[in-house]
């Protein structure tokens, strides 16, 4: 057994919710609090499995949300011992059902699914959306492209208790989309998970086939991923033998906005004959850090408890600011963060969140004056499938050692079939001549990003292979936008290394949207906009589903940080209205309130 | 062992490969394959190894130009392709299986994958090269990942049984010992035992005196040097090693090993050992203690109970005789939590009966079919093939668009007929499917004669390969649609059985054995009024188009080969030689030889034979009192017999059969 293993598997077993949770021999549901550890649960549960339970060539399927997580606990399995072996898949969902459902099986049925699958691509799906919406005679300012888009998710019918208030408009707009998108011949990832838990659901020789590849099905982030992959677990779990170890966190599910809502993960959570596994303790935060988080939550029987110790107390920063959210970047650039480094804190461990993309925009102006190295999470181009190979050619390209080039040629080859290109034996021989012989030369362009990307862009024709793709519809816009970045955006000044270390911040602080701060730890978080009507959203105030959904984004946001907290609101701002501008006072969010009674009430440090 | 069957092969088409020009034909879960010499068996066993064998090699599939279809002319100039598909059905219970090849699922009712082989002009290079791949997508391949779960095994026509046997590696005894997993502990506690009591020989005081012998006779020629100690030694005790010495011996009293025993039985004993490890190993009969507790943690685990005894040493045997109900249950909670990692093999045994007494063909064979496993064969044993079930057979044959195959998987006989079928297709009548063309006859007289006819007629059955099948009645109707289905030419020739209608007792009556007479005012011919029935039955000619006149009957029946004489074969033929005083005298002579009767008697039958009173001749040869028979009568006549006493229609069967054969002879 790996070294690696061993370790860890040492450390959970001090946990006894962890080891529990890594024991389990039935479908089980782990509610995993912030910092509880669940991806090394999960990990090592995967290597357990593989090596002890399941016997080849059966395998098992673990399924999340994006891809940044896919490679991050792919990298982690590898790091555990784990080598490539057939049925076992790791990927998103919507990947699987790619792959896994509807390539295999749909043809087999007569689901009126529009074989072979040509997905829309985004410029056109907005377009059919707007020509749908005029047709219907609906006011574009009454439904966006993800009410429609939650609406159909919402519709699959299954076995889910779980009732959701329909959107007339909604549904009738997705409806009429619908139609028109089938008849164009064409589909959209909605489309593609609605058809594969269809598939599921209906067809006895497909679940057969997925229970005899995927004995386990592993999920993470079973709390963002709604209502189909719900449907799909159920029909799984109540009609297979298929053993389901689903992990979440339903304080962390605030991605209602796509149909993501905690209670089916606490649907699943609360059925018969399925383990339930609470992990309690936080490795990453102060029990301060922790207490906060659960105090904005709002919520009975949350216990966790720090697994950590801290050398330094816990610490907790109220900053009132004069006017509008200017006065609170610049308290950012110029007196929080040099106060950080003062305190020998390095910037990778700062954290600055914020409401918006907008808001991203405005404080890089800032930092930039400030001459502040900043990374932000949410790129200007997708990091896709292709951009992720990219960068791991990149990393093979510097050092070999840490990617191999089959895993690299693997993926080229499967792209290559996938857009029509038959390959045989010989062809496949001269593709890897040719790969092998582009990634060496492309060295000489290792200063450069833009160089070196467009060297292989070209060299590897990518976009010819890409063009009018069935499968990846927006690539060639994307690659676009990538080059574009590296010729004259923020990443002007990248060399490859840079490029292929994409994803974790190099002496930088990090900045990012409250929402996409999941997953993401820090010494030092700074909150900004906490005032009322901001933070939350005025018109969510009286709604008490999407306040507690507010509360959960506090909760995740407090969660992120492992020792310190900074909350900065303005006392003024200037808003244009029916009578001109207008300037007004704001008071500090119910978060702040509430946060700071309970400190002033226990004494602790508040500056 | 379990009724559940595995997976087997339900279709193979195969386009431009060897002897193959484009065939296509539906196989069941046991194949007898059947065809004569050079016709392509071991090619159409070769076409499914290419996709399946993992012994085959990357060279051994790509193919070149000699493989293509002989009647292609530069085939690779011309851009021709190889194409090999093959169908499997009955896999959907094995999990093994589904894991690793639903990909090639191209159905679900019933299940059935598809996998396909491809010899192809490439068109990036316009060279040749070759792609395996599943269902209907040519880019999920085929490799050797998934051949280990599906493959074919083929055992040789040209096999060294007894070298397999010795042979440590291959040895099929060997492999089935691989399969289970020894506790190496307990294989050395054995061995050190096993030593220590070996060693007490060596303390037998003859011994003593034996190794003193050698040492001092070594020690004077070698000097007293240290390599020069020798000494005895009794067994190997190495304990990855013990399980080597194990050996299998035959004979209840005497035992012998193998090596000491018949080739035959070696065959079968080869065969069974290698049926035995090709079994559906999901059921384990032997469960190791710690997976018994592993499995007992899962749900459902209560069926351990039910199904295991555990034995002395702690581990589970399976109990025997387990109903069908439970077994299933029980597969299908092995196969969930499977320990076993094995998919499926095929067998294909070619000419399993070389080497063996014909009762041991058909054991061997009984024994094939009983087993799980799907097993093609190939044979050019009757033995096998009476034995074989109907809708077994894949029958080879040659034509001019290269050989064809027939198969009788989808044969569709009543429940009746395929009894009568199997009844009659006994052990001689196996022979129907070797031959080229069939000559169907309905007695003992015929087999006799027919042949020995058509060496007169300078037409020898056997330089074509005609069979000439008793079939001892007149029932042809089943024989007719299986020859049918399996493509084979054939003739039959019956009696006329003419009769006259005559008053008795005032009601019409058939009167037979008489010969025809102007006296007889209304007459006919059972025999083809049965094979008018036939053929209207078996639609070759519809009821409204048969003619009222008997010789335009006889005509049409002909044109589908079948010949209908006019009284009863032996009275057609001293009819056909009324004529000729040289067969009148033959046909005397074998009489007179054969019976028991007095001088009297053979002049009477002389007599009557000039005078054509037929009947009472047969009557004087059928009367048992005179010990000749019909039989016995048949089998002088047939080595004596002269082109004169040859009837007709006998004439023509034998000359329309001939250029049948011929017809496809041409092209060969």
């Amino acid at each position: 057994m790996n070294s690696t293993y061993l370790e860890k598997l040492e450390q959970i077993k001090k946990d006894k919710d962890q080891f529990a949770a890594f024991n389990s021999n039935c479908s089980t549901v782990v509610k995993a609090g912030p910092g509880s550890g669940k991806t090394t649960v999960l990990t090592l549960k995967i290597m357990k499995l593989l090596n002890d339970k399941i016997k080849y060539p059966r395998g098992l399927a673990c399924l999340t949300y994006n891809r940044e997580a896919v490679k991050e606990f792919t990298n982690r399995l590898y790091e555990l011992g784990y080598v490539k072996r057939n049925n076992v898949f790791l990927g998103t969902v919507h990947a699987f059902c790619i792959a896994e459902v509807i390539s295999p099986f749909a043809h087999l049925y007569d689901y009126d699914i529009p074989l072979p699958l040509k997905i829309v691509s985004e410029k056109e799906k907005n377009k059919l959306f707007k020509d749908t919406v005029i047709q219907l005679n609906y006011d574009p300012n009454q439904i966006k492209i993800i009410d429609m888009d939650k609406e159909r998710t919402l519709g699959i019918e299954g076995i889910s208790c779980v009732s959701v208030e329909p959107y007339d408009i909604g549904l009738k707009v997705a409806k009429e989309y619908e139609n028109r998108l089938h008849a164009m011949g064409m589909v959209d990832f909605i489309d593609i998970v609605k058809y594969a838990t269809l598939l599921i659901q209906k067809e006895e020789y497909v679940r057969k086939c997925l229970e005899a590849k995927f004995p386990w099905i592993l999920i993470d982030e079973y709390q963002d991923l709604g209502k189909p992959l719900h449907e799909m677990v159920l029909s799984l779990f109540h009609k297979t033998n298929i053993k389901i170890f689903a992990v979440g966190d339903p304080d962390q599910s605030i991605y209602g906005f796509n149909g993501a809502i905690p209670d089916y993960l606490n649907e699943l959570y609360s059925s018969p004959n399925i383990e339930a596994i609470e992990l309690k303790t936080n490795y990453r935060s102060h029990q301060d850090i922790i207490n906060a988080s659960i105090i904005g939550l709002n919520q009975q029987n949350r216990n966790y408890v720090s697994g950590k110790r801290f050398d330094k107390d816990a610490e907790f920063h109220f900053i009132t600011c004069e006017e509008e959210m200017d006065d609170q970047y610049k308290e950012v650039a110029y007196s929080i963060i040099p106060s950080c480094q003062q305190k020998g804190i390095p910037l990778e461990e700062i954290c600055v969140l914020v409401h918006s993309e907008k808001q991203i925009q405005s404080m890089r102006k800032i930092l930039d004056e400030a001459n502040i190295p900043y990374y932000i999470s949410k790129l200007e181009f997708k990091r896709s499938d292709i951009v992720i190979w990219l960068e791991q050619c990149a990393l093979w390209v510097i050092s070999n050692s840490n990617v191999s080039f089959s895993s690299l040629f693997d993926y080229w080859n499967n792209l290559l079939q996938k857009h029509n290109q038959t390959i045989t034996a010989e062809r496949n021989i001269l593709e890897r001549k040719r790969l092998y012989s582009i990634l060496k030369e492309s060295i000489k362009h290792f200063k450069s990003l833009y160089k070196w990307l467009e060297f292989l862009i070209k060299n590897l024709k990518l976009h010819s292979i890409l063009y009018d793709s069935d499968i990846y519809p927006d690539e060639v816009d994307n690659l676009n936008a990538l080059i574009k970045v590296a010729k004259d955006g923020s990443f002007r000044d990248f060399d490859i290394t840079r490029f292929a270390n994409l994803g974790k911040p190099i002496n930088q602080i990090t900045l990012s949207t409250r929402h996409s701060s999941k997953g993401l730890e820090f010494e030092v978080v700074i909150l900004l906009g906490m005032e009322q009507g901001n933070f939350p959203y005025y018109k969510n105030e009286n709604d008490p589903e999407k306040l507690a959904e507010e509360r959960r984004v506090f909760f995740v946001s407090i969660s992120r940080a492992k020792r310190v907290c900074y909350l900065l609101r303005s006392k003024k701002y200037t808003r244009k209205t029916r009578f001109g501008y207008k300037t007004f006072n704001y008071k500090p969010s119910m978060f702040w309130e509430e946060l700071y009674e309970s400190k002033k009430n226990l004494g602790t440090t508040v500056n | 062992m379990t009724k559940i069957k595995s997976p087997y092969i339900s279709r193979v088409k195969i386009k431009n490969f060897r002897n193959f020009k484009d065939i296509d034909v539906n196989l069941s879960h046991k194949q007898v394959i059947i065809g004569e010499n050079n016709v392509g068996k071991t090619n159409f066993l070769k076409a499914i190894q290419i996709i399946l064998d993992p012994k085959f090699s990357d060279e051994d599939r790509f193919l070149n130009e000699s493989d293509f279809y002989d009647g292609l002319v530069e085939p690779m100039k011309n851009g021709e392709i190889i194409e090999i598909i093959i169908e499997i059905r009955g896999y959907e219970h094995n999990k093994t299986v589904l894991s690793m090849l639903s990909d090639a699922t191209i159905s679900e009712n019933p299940p059935t994958l598809r996998l396909t082989y491809k010899f192809f002009p490439s068109q990036d290079t316009n060279e040749y090269t070759y792609t395996i791949f599943q269902g209907d997508r040519p880019e999920v391949q085929f490799t050797h990942f998934h051949r280990k779960f599906l493959n074919i095994k083929v055992i040789n026509a040209i096999r060294d049984v007894e070298s397999e046997m010795r042979n440590s590696r291959k040895s099929p005894i060997k492999n089935l010992l691989r399969d289970y997993e020894f506790d190496k502990d307990e294989l050395e506690d054995i061995g050190a035992k096993l030593k220590e009591q070996s060693n007490e020989i060596l303390s037998i005081d003859e011994l003593i005196d034996l190794e003193k012998k050698i040492n001092n006779r070594f020690i004077n020629t070698m000097g007293n040097q240290s390599f020069s100690k020798i000494s005895l030694e009794t067994i190997d005790v190495d304990p990855n090693r013990i399980l080597n010495t194990l050996k299998l011996m035959i004979g209840e009293e005497k035992q012998r090993p193998t090596s000491d025993t018949s080739l035959g039985i070696n065959n079968i004993l080869y065969i069974s050992l290698i049926l035995i490890s090709l079994e559906d190993k999901t059921i384990p009969t032997l469960l190791k203690k710690e997976n018994y507790i592993e499995l007992s943690e899962e749900s459902d685990s209560e069926i351990l109970e039910e199904c295991y005894v555990k034995s002395s040493k702690g581990n589970y045997f399976l109990k025997d005789n387990l109903d069908d109900g439970l077994m299933l249950k029980l597969y299908s909670f092995m196969d969930n939590y499977s320990l076993s990692k094995e998919g499926f093999t095929i067998l294909a045994i070619e000419e399993p009966e070389a080497h063996l007494h014909p009762s041991f063909q058909r054991i061997i064979y009984k024994d094939v079919m009983k087993n799980n496993t799907s097993v093609l064969m190939t044979t050019h044993s009757p033995y096998i093939t009476s034995v074989a079930p109907l809708n077994s057979i894949v029958h080879l044959r040659t034509t001019q668009e290269g050989t064809i195959i027939n198969t009788t998987a989808d044969l569709n006989l009543s429940d009746k007929e395929k009894q009568d079928l199997e009844r009659y297709i006994d052990v001689k009548r196996g022979e129907i499917y070797f031959g080229k063309g069939v000559i169907l006859v309905e007695g003992i007289a015929e087999e006799y004669l027919i042949p020995a006819f058509a060496e007169i007629l300078g037409k020898p059955l056997d330089l074509k390969g005609i069979i000439c099948c008793n079939i001892n009645s007149t029932n042809f109707d089943p024989y007719v649609k299986f020859l049918d289905m399996l493509g084979i030419p054939y003739v039959c020739i019956t009696d006329g059985d003419y009769y006259a209608w005559v008053k008795e007792k005032e009601e019409p009556k058939r009167k037979y054995h008489i010969v025809v007479d102007d006296s007889h005012i209304s007459n006919g011919y059972l025999g083809l009024e049965r094979i008018g029935d036939l053929l209207v039955k078996l639609q070759k000619i519809n009821n409204s188009s048969l003619p009222k006149d008997l010789d335009e009957q006889e005509e049409l029946f002909a044109k589908n080969g079948f010949f209908i004489g006019y009284y009863t074969m032996e009275v057609d033929i001293m009819d056909a030689c009324s004529e000729s005083n040289q067969g009148k005298d033959i046909i005397c002579k074998i009489f007179n030889e054969l019976t028991t009767g007095g001088e009297r008697q053979k002049e009477n039958f002389k007599r009557e034979l000039n005078s054509g009173d037929y009947w009472s001749c047969l009557r004087k040869i059928e009367n048992c009192e005179n010990e000749v028979g019909k039989g016995r009568f048949a089998q002088r006549l047939s080595l004596m017999c002269i082109k004169d006493h040859i009837p007709k229609y006998i004439e023509n069967a034998i000359d329309y059969i001939y250029s049948k054969i011929e017809e496809v002879g041409k092209y060969e």
